[in-house]
């Protein structure tokens, strides 16, 4: 399915500006942006539920636009799971083949594949306020399967989940794709849902796209500024400065310089640095870069450290033997590796290679 | 309080009446000169002098006030009413006779026939005669120039009006009242001593010669002198509009004539073969109140008011009753209104006022209806009307002894406090009084408000039911009421007055409403409820606007738009061709027009219900329709409907309980018509209960049989309500 120059608009409200979008069959892609970016409207647009100011949808080589969403052919899967209260879960599953008119007994053995696939066998015969979140999550994802559509749209559907809960929903997600290889467009805020997730993640913002890549390249190679921040925990190091000489300059913190990035000609700059691209040691005095640790925050495997570099706060993160080996106020030596920090444009805020 | 004052307290006569307008203003007159006179008399005697102080109290008003306050003491001196009540309130003791020497002086000043109106059975004069009101001839005076001076005369005028679609004469003819002046032309009379062969004791009002005046009315309506049916209400219009060069009415219908003074003229009613009709006539009395502290002053000050009668009579149209004011030449004197209401009284009678009367009206009318509205044969009608007659006058059920059924109720009664008893021990309800007393203490106004409002009125109609209303009193009948009711004694169950042919209308009528309110209700809330309706809020107040307005003005305007000659349907008909229909000569016309009024009124609460629940239906539960791809109705049945469905039902439950008991529909559109058809219990038993002599235990047992259905009813309802709440709205099974 593409989409092509889609745009949409409430009034005076551009809500998405020319969105341009290529998914191959098979491929599950998530749209990645903070609320309000304009991923739920973009998929209600590709659902049919909502029409486009201007631009196309595609489906299978086929411009449905203009049609209705049951000429589209898909399925899609609520955050609020939208389950019919009055109707017990095996009438949940069946609904869209009882709204088509598919045959009882046929009906029955596709719910009871469903339910197998799902686990919820044992619970065809309760309504859905007898269920608890992660049950009515599956309910409404078996009734999206239930029709074997070759595009399934999801709205956030693991939100209202509590943290365990959507971990384990997440992989089961991802086990389903595999097993039904079918094409899926997937809209979270969530970044570790999207990460963890995706073939491709298309990161949406003030109705446009950001970058669309893979989780990996949207990690590595963030195409701007805000791709950076956006996508990591703690999020990345933004600092304003000058190369000079082959080395960063921060704006806010005279000397010495940060890093080395040798090659790089002399201007203006925005470094970005991972916080896990922080190299952080005991201070022995010897360091150029000397520190000091205003919070640690142990989440134990790792600690996030907030750190105040001659009035330059900078996020880094230590793990492994180090987890806990630092507390606010100790003294520490910082090193910054100049190849894996990411250089943007102070203008316009795109990637400099 | 000093004592001059209080003299003149002592000594002022109070006069209640319910005058309006000039008749008020006249009256009100009359009253200062008669105060001049008596002060002339009192300083000729060398007396205090009397006044008499007035009160105006409106019509609806002035029987049940003197009812209630002259037992009381409270009561005026002397008061103005229409003879027709004359038996009831003597009974009650309301009034004091004349004594005897101003009687007979009175007797012999007034009109031949007005005192023996107010005359008792033990020939006591009861009143005054104060005036009276007959019926008149109004005339178009562009159509008719001279008064018509007999009924050939009006027949030789029948083919111009019909002409330009109208008729000669016109006159509520479907009202005995109205029929009277041929009825009476006739030599027909409403009582016979001893009754002719066909009529009830001691009714003549179906006799030969009453006979030939329905045949004589039958053949004008056929010769198109007259109109089938014509209403009060349409008379004034259908005159105005030149399409009546004459109406037979009385003198109110001056008062609604819109047409300038020089176009219409009053004079007598025409003659019929050489004799000139008179009318049935209503004789206004003044009556000395039993509450009056001083008789003396009351009689003289009530003759004093009677001697002041020719400001009343030239201000306020009220034809004076003394002989001496018809002589020349006072006579001349008097306006036109006045002088053809003194030749009603001449040729026709002051209408009787034996309490039998209160039963001739409806088999009368119902009789007309059926001949002339409708055109049915005479002799099956004539038939039909005896026996309703019959029946109506039938003697009430024999007494039966309480005593048994006061040792069950006694005994029903303390079972129910030893049960009550035994729950209050069982649920601790002492213990739970005391810890909740100051909640308890917080609903009891509400408690006693209820008990008052609604227990004791079921308790007394429950009583009542089996209780027989006989000459002022109550009579003790036992089942007797229910028994001729559902046993079908007075009526054939297939005869519309029966109960079980009134009990079926009103089973169609209610389920035929409630089943359009809801329809339409419905279908109206799915057209609001869709997002982006354009004026969606205008169209909301526009649709609900129905309910703001008071369903008795919603039904008296469709009555209006449902008139035969008048109304704006059959003039909608006219428009496209079509013949108009007398919607309410037919059952399913008339009920039809029901049924439309009540579905006018009804369908926007169903709306407004059906609104809010739709609103609650989750916008995704529509959308995954949406995708499932579901139709418009498949969206309605599975989605809408189980979330509508449970608001619906206890609106359903209310709507049928309003429309079951719908008695303004009914009353003011068809009222009834065709004979009684289109009649629902409700209004059924208000028929007896104030059209047919008072029968309030057989209203009452109409009432408490009214009751039991709708709590089956709702038993049924809810009861499935609540299996629905167990197992839910109906399953879509996989």
């Amino acid at each position: 399915m593409a989409l092509r120059a889609v745009s949409k608009r409430f009034g005076a409200t551009q809500v998405l500006d020319g969105i341009e979008l290529g998914i191959a069959p098979g491929e599950l892609i998530v749209l990645l942006g903070r609320s309000g970016c304009g991923k739920s409207t973009l998929l209600r647009i590709v659902a049919g539920l909502s029409e486009p100011t201007s631009g196309r949808v595609e489906i299978g080589g086929r411009d449905v636009t203009g049609l209705e969403p049951r000429e589209r052919d898909l399925a899609m899967v609520f955050q609020s799971y939208a389950l019919y209260p009055h109707l017990d879960v095996a009438s949940n599953i069946a609904f869209p083949l009882m709204i088509r008119g598919v045959a009882a007994s046929e009906r029955r053995a596709r719910v009871e594949e469903v339910a197998r696939l799902l686990g919820l066998e044992a619970l065809l015969d309760r309504r859905p306020a007898a269920l608890s979140g992660g049950q009515r999550q599956r309910v409404a994802i078996g009734r999206a399967l239930v029709r074997r559509p070759p595009l399934y749209l999801f709205d956030e559907p693991l939100s209202n989940l509590d943290a365990g809960l959507r971990s384990r929903m997440r992989a089961e997600l991802r086990a389903l794709h595999a097993r039904l290889g079918a094409t899926m467009l997937y809209v979270t805020h969530d970044q570790t849902e999207a990460m963890t997730l995706a073939d491709r993640i298309v990161v949406l913002e003030a109705g446009r796209v950001q970058q669309v890549a893979p989780p990996e390249e949207i990690y590595r190679a963030p195409a701007n500024r805000f791709v950076a921040e956006f996508v990591g925990q703690p999020p990345i190091n933004l600092i304003e400065g000058e190369v000079r000489g082959g080395r960063f300059v921060a704006r806010a913190h005279a000397a010495p310089p940060l890093c080395a990035l040798p090659g790089v000609p002399d201007g203006a700059c925005v470094l970005g640095v991972r916080p896990e691209h922080v190299r952080v040691e005991p201070d022995d005095g010897a360091g150029a870069l000397r520190a000091e640790v205003t919070l640690a925050e142990p989440i134990g495997d790792r600690t996030h450290l907030h750190l105040d570099l001659g009035g330059l706060a900078l996020r880094a993160t230590v793990g492994g033997r180090d987890a806990f080996r630092y507390r606010e106020g100790d003294r520490v030596a910082l090193g910054i590796d100049g190849a894996v920090c990411h250089r943007f444009d102070p203008r316009t805020g795109q990637r400099v290679s | 309080m000093n004592g001059a004052l209080l003299a003149a307290v002592l000594a002022s006569v109070t006069l209640w009446h319910s005058y309006q307008g000039a008749e008020r203003a006249a009256l009100e007159a009359s009253i200062a000169q008669a105060n001049a006179q008596l002060a002339r008399e009192a300083q000729a005697r060398g007396e205090a002098p009397v006044r008499i102080e007035s009160l105006a109290i409106p019509f609806d008003a002035l029987h049940r006030k003197l009812e209630t306050a002259i037992p009381r003491g409270h009561g005026p001196d002397l008061f103005l009413a229409a003879h027709d009540r004359l038996g009831d309130w003597a009974r009650l003791g309301l009034l004091r006779p004349l004594p005897e020497a101003v009687a007979a002086r009175w007797r012999s000043r007034v009109l031949p026939g007005l005192a023996e109106a107010l005359t008792d059975g033990r020939g006591r004069l009861l009143a005054f005669p104060f005036t009276f009101k007959g019926l008149v001839l109004y005339r178009n005076r562009q159509l008719v120039r001279d008064a018509p001076p007999d009924m050939a005369a009006l027949e030789a005028l029948a083919p111009a009006m019909r002409a330009r679609g109208g008729w000669a004469l016109g006159y509520d003819t479907g009202s005995f009242f109205f029929h009277a002046p041929f009825f009476l032309a006739h030599g027909a009379r409403v009582f016979a001593e001893p009754p002719e062969r066909g009529d009830p004791p001691p009714f003549a009002v179906f006799d030969r010669r009453a006979r030939a005046s329905y045949a004589y009315v039958i053949g004008l309506a056929e010769r198109g002198v007259i109109p089938r049916e014509v209403s009060s209400a349409t008379l004034a219009r259908l005159f105005e509009a030149g399409r009546l060069a004459t109406v037979i009415s009385g003198p109110w219908f001056a008062g609604q004539i819109d047409l300038p003074a020089d176009r219409w003229a009053v004079s007598a009613l025409p003659r019929l073969r050489g004799r000139r009709l008179g009318s049935f006539v209503t004789v206004e009395g003044l009556f000395v109140a039993a509450s009056s502290r001083d008789v003396p002053a009351a009689v003289r000050a009530a003759q004093a008011l009677l001697d002041a009668w020719r400001v009343r009579a030239r201000r306020g149209l009220q034809p004076p009753v003394l002989r001496s004011a018809w002589r020349a030449p006072e006579r001349a004197a008097l306006p036109p209104l006045v002088a053809a209401q003194e030749r009603a009284l001449a040729h026709g009678r002051v209408t009787p006022n034996r309490p039998e009367m209160a039963l001739v009206w409806e088999p009368v009318g119902r009789l007309l209806k059926e001949t002339l509205w409708r055109g049915e044969p005479l002799e099956p009608a004539l038939a039909r009307a005896r026996t309703a007659l019959a029946i109506a006058s039938r003697p009430p059920p024999p007494a039966r002894d309480p005593a048994p059924w006061l040792v069950v109720a006694g005994v029903l009664l303390l079972g129910a406090c030893g049960w009550a008893l035994v729950r209050a021990r069982r649920l601790h309800l002492v213990d739970r009084v005391r810890r909740e007393r100051f909640p308890l203490l917080m609903s009891l106004p509400a408690a006693v408000a209820v008990a008052l409002l609604v227990g004791v009125p079921l308790l007394t109609g429950v009583v009542l039911s089996l209780f027989a209303h006989v000459d002022g009193g109550f009579r003790f009948v036992g089942w007797a009421n229910f028994v001729d009711l559902l046993g079908s004694r007075s009526y054939g169950p297939s005869d519309p007055l029966s109960f079980w042919f009134t009990l079926g209308v009103t089973v169609l009528w209610t389920a035929v409403n409630v089943a359009l309110h809801v329809t339409i209700g419905l279908v109206l809330a799915l057209a609001l409820a869709r997002t982006g309706l354009r004026f969606g809020r205008l169209w909301r107040v526009l649709l609900i606007l129905p309910w703001a307005v008071p369903n008795y003005i919603t039904a008296l305007v469709w009555r209006g738009l449902f008139d035969t000659q008048l109304g704006a349907i059959n003039a909608l008909l006219g428009l496209a061709g079509l013949e108009p229909v007398a919607w309410f000569q037919r059952f399913w016309t008339a009920f039809g027009a029901n049924v439309v009024t009540n579905t006018w009124l009804g369908f926007p609460f169903m709306m407004v219900v059906a609104l809010g629940a739709l609103q609650s239906v989750p916008r995704e539960l529509e959308e995954v329709a949406r995708l499932a791809g579901a139709n418009r109705w498949q969206r309605f049945r599975h989605v809408e409907w189980p979330f509508v469905r449970p608001a619906l039902v206890p609106a359903v439950l209310l709507g049928s309980v309003w429309t079951f008991n719908m008695f303004n529909v009914i009353y003011l559109v068809s009222g009834g018509e065709p004979g009684g058809a289109t009649e629902i219990l409700i209004s059924e038993a208000y028929k007896w209960a104030f059209e047919r002599r008072m029968r309030y235990g057989y209203a009452a047992a109409y009432a408490v049989l009214i009751f039991a259905i709708l709590l089956l009813y709702g038993r049924f309802v809810l009861g499935g309500r609540e299996r629905d709440a167990a197992v839910g709205p109906r399953e879509v099974r996989a």
